[in-house]
């Protein structure tokens, strides 16, 4: 049974701290990310910051702009834009990471432990606390 | 011959979703300068991706047959803004939402699996 603390910030909406994380067979860092990774430089460089996106999305477009107005670094990846057999290589392997059924965009992954499934800005705050 | 254009323009996009309100009685995202043109933008993009409108905030699977019940307007849409004022994307509202309240991403009532 999965050790995930959930913390419902809102309906459906929430931040996973995975303490069942280093119970997986497999994690974050060993996940082969493919197609173009793009790093956008901020000045703050505390936390290593990931987002699964999708370049139609405006939820993503709106999630990369909080971060980058917000001076963090991160970097992520458009899935849509990625052929469909390393699609769905990537997703199989973040669903066996979280230990979770499906991913919503923006998908934002904190320290290569801690995820986030959308965008809701007062959430991000929160998660993104110092 | 006739010869179909396979792709569409931003104006294509808006002429269309501008139709879907109306025909449904919903309103389009009054940011026209920034939300509502990212919406367009997305639409119009994964049309020319795909071949269909595929609702620009869910992944395609690039098979019309599996993403029939997220061409926008999305299956979900109406029982969205029923429930939330607006629709997963945030492209339709209901004509009696509150525009001083923020518009926040809401649940996926989709089944993903």
């Amino acid at each position: 049974m999965s050790l995930n603390y959930i913390f419902l910030l809102q309906r459906h909406i929430y931040i996973v701290y995975n303490d069942d994380y280093h119970g997986n067979s497999m994690n974050f860092d060993e996940i082969k990310i493919p197609g173009n990774i793009v790093t956008v430089e901020g000045e703050k460089k505390m936390h290593a910051i990931f987002a699964f996106t999708l370049s139609t999305c405006m939820w993503c477009k709106k999630g990369k702009q909080w971060l980058k107005d917000n001076g963090y670094t991160y970097s992520y990846v458009d899935v849509d834009l990625l052929p469909l057999d390393e699609k769905r290589e990537l997703k199989s392997a973040i669903r066996e990471v979280f230990n979770i059924l499906s991913i919503r965009y923006p998908f934002l992954v904190i320290d290569g432990m801690n995820y986030y499934s959308g965008f809701n800005i007062d959430n991000w705050k929160e998660m993104f606390s110092e | 011959m006739i010869i179909m254009n396979k792709t569409k323009t931003k104006e294509d996009i808006i002429k269309y979703v501008q139709g879907v309100a109306i025909k449904r009685g919903w309103k389009l995202n009054p940011e026209t300068d920034t939300t509502l043109d990212m919406l367009v933008e997305g639409l119009r993009d994964y049309f020319n991706m795909v071949g269909y409108l595929n609702c620009p905030c869910r992944e395609s699977q690039k098979d019309m047959k599996l993403d029939r019940d997220i061409m926008c307007p999305c299956d979900y849409a109406p029982l969205d803004i029923e429930e939330y004022g607006y629709c997963y994307c945030s492209l339709f509202f209901d004509p009696d939402f509150d525009f001083t309240k923020p518009v926040e991403m809401i649940p996926e009532r989709r089944n993903l699996e």
